[in-house]
């Protein structure tokens, strides 16, 4: 009796959400750190696979699983792109198409084993993705869209065209399929591969296997990258560019990168396409099918790990569906108050949508209905109108929009939000900071500092924007291990100077020397990887990722872990990952926000945003720090706690810059104080003495009518552009 | 293919190629505007564009057909099918920023594109369902009969209504021009284009400019698809490729750049045609293949000097 | 209102094919009297419905053939389980919208085979579609018979299994489930020449889309037109959607074509005739039978269509069957837009419905029973034994006649 009540009790405990046997991480060579939880599920889903299709001994059901997989797996690829990097392509058909061709071609002209024409063709799509991204991608803004379109556009036309190549309309026949088992895949002959007694096959079995084999690996990369390191600057690249190259990544790589990954996604879709199909006809690729992928990702739910997986899957059966029903006279006489009836509720369905678009808590319930109501009555009003019901399209365009506007996240989204039901927010107590007493010095010092203590010198700089002189040859100097500051009206060039240090602009004349290396005209990215880090005076958080990710993200530079070691989960990755987290939270107690680090970067006080900007730009042990206005927006009871944190920076050694108009903090912190105005230094020196300087108090006294001044100039370098 | 057989198939074709082209770039440059129009205001534009054209096809088809047969005369039947597209698709525009274009903003950065590429999906499917999948004949005002020219050795043909559709898209295009330079409401789009919160500053109500911009945009897609309707048949599909190359031309001419889209659409126009003397099959091809060209080499198009960055 | 004129349009046409009935019929081959899929039932004690699964784009570009081949289609089927049926049991047909779209008809053949494991198969309308899923019914052992689509290689393949251009090559042989009632290309392109030789033309040009239909049968007329000893004096293509096919008219004209032979749909055949007028081109217009599909002239105009040639194995008046058959479809359906494509459904139909009586539901028979069928009559010119082992088309050249546009109807040339 009592081992029993025991037994009951360490099965309890064994299975408690936190820290249980299920919760446990494994220490392994790879796939490092997952919990047994996870394999569970896994295994699980691969247990799924394997019996799922037995079960439906139907060929055609087979058939379309077979589709949706690898449809699914052109989806997820755009995901990333699409979802988590921010950028639109309209062309990945194209490039699921060039997969299909590669491996159609490959098969049938040089005779390759089908195996390693679906690895090829994948290769042959990334390779398209890589040189259409190569000089598309280094443009800021929807370029992409624009160049995909005419990818796809142009790739039909050739796939219609070049009839030598590809047999155009005609086709491209005989594609083999792969033999396993004995038996050819997709045939629809029916074997018993386990002995007389085993259960019946026929061949689609096994090519819905494989297309699920390659779901699955395609799905745990997405997971593997997606939730790390790799997810992490991917999606900060989206958030903001300028932040990113800031702490050292090159925006243009990630999305080069993020662009070929999808590609090798669609590519690998259209090779098991191929061999789905035997025979490949240029009418399927048309731009539709682009569309299609897309809309697959956004109602699934973009920027969801699931999400392209779901939305295949409902996209996949609902024209299926409809056909069968209008096929098989299923279809019920169109009665006019039931058309009448689904259509209200559609009405009304999304009328819901819009009033409790985007409102948390008990709202998502009623979103919930309200989603269900319009799914329910758009495709109930097909069923029962056969007039329209070949026009399912319709109900795609309907849902694209619906879904864009009211539920971002998609069905994923709809679906997590209702098992997050009851998700605490912080209160208002939450957010005062705690352990005031960090900062008097009792915990350690968490900053490191770049070993390099470099002179940062400007020297004549310039920055003209068409006629106008923003920076009109201004040359500073900043000592090392000193707090420098930089003053000057609204205009005076203090914001322009930190941009061409920064090299956001590439000045138009002059020098800029760190250490006595020209940094000049680099590339942010390359600026800040060596050794200046900086703040923005608008401030440019990952609005979206947690305040610790941010802070995760000012180690971009310092990561050595590859790629590889990301997608295959290595020890090297997982020790590195942990490393930085526990610096980072280090960083966040020594800014006193720890208790704030896994908030939505987004939905914190303005003050604590510029603390976390704070933070992240010291985890790139900067050499010099440039902080741009950070008490604006700040209340003068917090002023005390920021002098602190800049004293405590200096005092690990790194150099600070600090524009500031906020006189009481630059005069307080700063050893040497610069005065900018019109774009000219107009003083220097100790602070006690600039701020008698005369010509200083002019500007500042003029600055009524110098915000005139400036308004007129700012048009003017407007219309110059 | 030798340069002299090249150059006697230019000798041949050039002229008929260089009138049908000039006809069929001004719809493209046309329509493009309205991309000018709504992306110079809210950085955003529709993609259902050449939807709309179709729509206005098809509206036409109705209108004109109905009128025509129920005796009343093809020129007043012709006014009737402008102001009924005028007042649909300016209608159709702000219901467009209002549902696809407003809501979106902030969820994505590129909402937009997907929302108006759902809108083209709906209107094709609406299309199909109210007018069918037939093609359908749109009589033209002015009659079938070619007029012909004879330049020596050469022969070239133009259909009246092609001079109408040239003649009248370059006047809709200048009067847009004027208006954007000249009017007061005008001015205030500029205004809006140039910097939004400081338009909003000076009393500018940014929200009508923005709808005004959507509507206005809308019915040179409409006005176009009028035009068109007598040389293309009209069906429900007949706006994806008219409103895809308008895009190219948008892109190529730079999106902020009326003049730029202009002279390219003739450009673009001419090209395609003198290409199908050689090769038919990569006309449609081409203009997507010198977009992709122009968009490696210069981003931002082939006359946007102004590479403006937003930090 | 433009529905309206269509309609009295289709009326006198009607009602003309009725006078002309009683001349032509006696020249045609094949049919006589009146043809009824009632003829094809057999009485019994009834049971669970057979499944033939039909497959056509009901939508999409080739929507116009397809709801013909439909129209046929049902027809046929009602006369047919009216009737009876197969020893009382009924056919149901089941329809699948492919869109046109080569994918969407590999999932509903496999549909069709896996699921509803249909007998036979009647579809489809394009020969990109039919290419892309007859490997699928030739492994399932599905007959299939093939109504509408015309291309060469979706009936006879080499060796390899691989389509083929040419029916009469050496060594190309029938798939062994695929049948047509379809007017094969090359036949079509015969019966174009035979015209040509005997109207002594003398300056033939091609021009074709550059959709699968067209570039094959593009490939198909070069072969057979060089084998006749005719010469082409210049190829021309154009895209599916152009509708200013000005550039390549100036090049056939400057070539001194006089003859045009083209293979298209109708809006752009329509757009042909608008930019051949506009550059002042009079050039003699022949085609397989998309030239005989109504819309063309519906675009283009009466005026430009006359005298344009195309290809048929039906026309209204072409036999007193026809006759009466599209008396049937106008009571059934108050139109017959596309008589031709309902009348090749119709045939379609009635032969696997006929062979069906013969063998039982059971594919493998069915198959050999179409093969063997003898004694049938269809509404259109096919001969009474459609089919043997080596040949599974059942309209040779001499089974079709080149028809003419005259005053909005198209009748047999002379």
């Amino acid at each position: 009796m009592v081992s029993h009540l025991m037994k009951v009790e360490v099965q309890k405990r064994g299975f408690e959400p936190n820290g249980g046997i299920l919760r446990k991480r494994l220490n392994l060579p790879i796939f490092n750190d997952v919990s047994i939880g996870q394999i569970g599920l896994f295994l699980l889903a691969i247990v799924g696979i394997v019996v799922a299709p037995l079960a439906l001994s139907d060929g055609y059901f087979q058939q379309i699983l077979q589709t949706i997989a690898y449809y699914s797996i052109a989806a997820i690829g755009l995901n990333i792109l699409v979802g988590y990097q921010g950028q639109v392509s309209l062309g990945h058909g194209a490039l699921f198409a060039i997969g299909a061709y590669a491996s159609a071609l490959l098969t049938t002209s040089l005779g390759i084993s089908v195996w390693l024409a679906f690895a090829l063709s994948t290769a042959i799509a990334a390779l398209a993705g890589f040189l259409i991204g190569l000089p598309t991608l280094r443009a800021r803004g929807h370029f992409l869209a624009m160049v995909t379109i005419a990818l796809a556009i142009v790739t039909f036309v050739i796939a219609q065209t070049w009839t030598d190549l590809t047999g155009g309309p005609a086709g491209l026949g005989g594609i083999p399929r792969p033999d396993w088992f004995g038996t050819t895949m997709g045939s629809l002959r029916k074997f018993r591969p386990f002995g007389a007694d085993g259960p019946i096959l026929t061949g689609q079995v096994l090519y819905f296997w494989v297309c699920a084999g390659f779901l699955v690996l395609a799905q745990l990369l997405a997971i593997n990258l997606l939730t790390g390191n790799w997810g992490r600057t991917v999606s900060a690249v989206r958030q903001s560019e300028i932040a990113a190259e800031s702490v050292g990544v090159s925006v243009y790589r990630v999305k080069l990168a993020t662009f070929t990954l999808s590609a090798a996604f669609a590519g690998l879709a259209g090779s098991l396409f191929a061999h789905q199909q035997e025979y490949i006809v240029s009418d399927t690729f048309t731009f539709e099918k682009s569309v299609e992928f897309l809309v697959f990702v956004i109602l699934g739910g973009a920027r969801s790990l699931f999400g392209p997986l779901i939305g295949t899957a409902v996209l996949v059966v609902l024209p299926e569906a409809l056909k069968t029903v209008s096929a098989y006279g299923i279809l019920p006489s169109s009665d006019l108050t039931i058309q009448v009836t689904l259509l209200v509720l559609a009405l009304f369905g999304s009328l819901g949508l819009f009033v409790f678009a985007r409102q948390g808590g008990g709202i998502r319930s009623l979103r919930f209905v309200s989603g269900v109501a319009v799914v329910v009555g758009l495709i109930g009003f097909m069923l029962v109108t056969p007039q329209i019901v070949e026009h399912y399209l319709l109900v795609y365009g309907v849902l694209l929009i619906l879904f864009l506007i009211t539920m971002p996240t998609g069905m994923a989204g709809f679906l997590s939000g209702f098992f997050y039901f009851g998700r605490k927010t912080l209160s208002k107590a939450d957010w005062q900071p705690r352990f005031d007493a960090r900062l008097t010095g009792e915990v350690e010092n968490p900053i490191v500092a770049a070993p390099s203590r470099d002179e940062l010198v400007i020297n004549d700089g310039r920055m003209n924007f068409g006629g106008v002189k923003a920076l009109d040859g201004i040359t500073l100097v900043v000592k090392p291990g000193t707090v420098h500051g930089l003053i000057g009206p609204n205009g005076s060039g203090k914001s322009t100077l930190v941009n061409i240090v920064t090299g956001v602009y590439a000045p138009t004349g002059g020098q800029i020397r760190l250490g006595g290396r020209r940094i000049d005209g680099l590339a942010p990215f390359r600026i800040a990887r060596l050794g200046i880090a900086r703040t923005f005076q608008n401030i440019q958080l990952f609005k979206d990722l947690s305040v610790l990710d941010n802070v995760m993200m000012g180690f971009s530079k310092h990561r050595s872990a590859t790629f590889f070691d990301q997608a295959l989960r290595t020890r090297r990755f997982a020790r590195e990952e942990h490393a930085f987290r526990t610096r980072a939270l280090e960083l966040l107690e020594f800014l006193e926000i720890r208790h704030l680090a896994h908030e939505e970067a987004e939905s914190l006080p303005y003050g604590f945003q510029r603390l976390v900007e704070i933070g992240r730009a010291l985890a790139t042990s900067p050499s010099i720090l440039l902080l741009d206005e950070p008490a604006a927006g700040i209340n003068s009871s917090e002023l005390g706690r920021l002098a602190r944190v800049v004293e405590r920076i200096r005092d690990a050694g790194v150099t600070v810059l600090i524009i500031e108009h906020h006189m009481e903090l630059v005069m307080g912190v700063s050893s040497r104080i610069t005065a900018l105005d019109y774009g000219q230094k107009i003083a220097e020196g100790i602070p006690g003495d600039v701020q008698r300087n005369a010509r200083v108090i002019d500007a500042y006294l003029g600055s009524a009518e110098h915000s005139f001044a400036e308004l007129r100039r700012s048009k003017m370098s407007k219309t110059a552009e | 293919m030798d340069l002299a057989s090249i150059a006697e198939m230019l000798a041949q074709g050039l002229p008929q190629a260089i009138v049908s082209g000039l006809v069929y770039g001004s719809i493209y440059a046309l329509v493009a505007q309205g991309y000018y129009v709504t992306f110079s205001t809210t950085d955003t534009l529709n993609f259902a564009q050449g939807d709309f054209l179709m729509i206005a096809a098809m509206l036409s088809f109705t209108v004109l057909g109905g009128l025509a047969l129920s005796g009343v005369s093809l020129w007043l039947a012709l006014l009737a099918a402008i102001a009924v597209v005028v007042v649909v698709l300016a209608l159709m525009g702000i219901a467009v920023e209002r549902i696809a274009i407003r809501p979106l903003r902030g969820i994505f950065s590129f909402g937009w594109i997907l929302s108006t590429v759902g809108v083209a999906v709906i209107l094709r499917q609406m299309a199909e369902i109210i007018w069918g999948r037939e093609h359908m004949r749109v009589p033209s005002v002015f009659g079938d009969v070619p007029i012909r020219l004879n330049l020596g050795t050469v022969q070239i043909g133009i259909l009246p209504q092609e001079v109408f559709i040239l003649a009248a898209s370059l006047g809709a295009m200048i009067a847009v021009l004027f208006f954007l330079k000249k009017s007061r409401l005008g001015k205030a789009m500029a205004a809006v284009a140039f910097n939004a919160p400081a338009a909003a500053l000076m009393g500018i109500n940014v929200r009508h400019i923005v709808v005004l911009s959507y509507a206005l945009s809308s019915v040179l897609a409409g006005l176009a698809g009028v035009l068109v309707a007598p040389v293309l048949f009209a069906h429900a599909h007949m706006g994806t490729l008219p409103g895809l190359k308008a895009f190219a031309v948008g892109i190529i001419g730079g999106l902020g750049n009326p003049v730029g889209i202009l002279v390219v659409g003739l450009a673009l126009g001419i090209v395609e045609f003198v290409v199908a003397i050689f090769n038919a099959s990569l006309r449609d091809a081409v203009t997507f293949l010198i977009l992709i060209a122009i968009l490696a080499w210069r981003p931002m198009g082939l006359f946007d000097k102004s590479g403006r960055e937003k930090v | 209102m433009i529905v309206n004129s269509n309609d009295r349009l289709r009326v006198r046409r009607y009602v003309l094919a009725l006078c002309l009935a009683p001349i032509f019929g006696a020249s045609s081959a094949g049919a006589q009297g009146n043809v009824s899929c009632a003829d094809a039932a057999t009485q019994g004690a009834g049971g669970p419905d057979i499944t033939i699964g039909v497959n056509g784009g009901f939508t999409g570009p080739s929507a116009s053939f397809s709801q013909g081949m439909k129209r046929g289609i049902e027809i046929c089927t009602k006369e047919y389980n009216d009737a009876g049926g197969y020893k009382g049991r009924k056919v149901e047909m089941i329809y699948l919208d492919d869109q046109a779209k080569p994918e969407v008809a590999i999932n509903n053949i496999s549909r069709f085979i896996q699921r509803d494991k249909v007998v036979g198969i009647l579809g489809p309308v394009n020969s990109g579609n039919a290419l892309a899923f007859l490997p699928k019914t030739e492994e399932a052992e599905t007959p299939v018979i093939v109504p509408i689509a015309s291309s060469v290689g979706i009936v006879y393949v080499d060796a390899d299994g691989k389509p083929v251009a040419n029916s009469t090559a050496p060594g190309a042989k029938p798939r062994k489930y695929t049948f047509r009632t379809s007017m094969q290309d090359d036949f079509q392109i015969e019966t174009v020449l035979a015209y040509a030789k005997q109207a002594g033309w003398d300056a033939i040009g091609i021009m074709h889309d550059t959709s699968g239909y067209g570039s094959q049968a593009k490939a198909t007329a070069q072969r057979i037109i060089a084998g006749q000893g005719l010469k082409i004096l210049a190829t021309e293509t154009y895209n599916v959607g152009d509708t200013d096919m000005t550039s390549q008219l100036q090049k056939m004209k400057s070539a001194g074509v006089k003859q045009i032979i083209n293979f298209g749909l109708a809006a752009e055949l329509a757009g042909l005739l608008r930019s051949a007028q506009k550059i002042d081109y009079k050039v003699q217009w022949a085609g397989p039978w998309g030239y005989a599909d109504p819309a063309v002239g519906r675009l283009a105009g009466q005026e430009l269509m006359e005298g344009v040639l195309a290809v048929a194995s039906f026309t209204i008046d072409s036999s007193p069957a026809a006759a009466d058959f599209h008396q049937k479809m106008l009571k059934s359906f108050n139109e017959n837009p596309f008589p031709m494509t309902a009348a090749l459904g119709y045939d379609a139909a009635k032969l696997m419905l006929t062979a069906l009586a013969k063998s039982g539901p059971d594919q493998v028979k069915l198959r050999d029973a179409i093969e063997t069928l003898e004694g049938f009559s269809g509404v259109s010119s096919i001969p009474s034994r459609p089919f043997s082992p080596t040949r599974h088309h059942s309209l040779d050249s001499n089974d079709m006649f080149v028809a003419t546009w005259r005053n909005g109807d198209l009748v047999k040339a002379k």
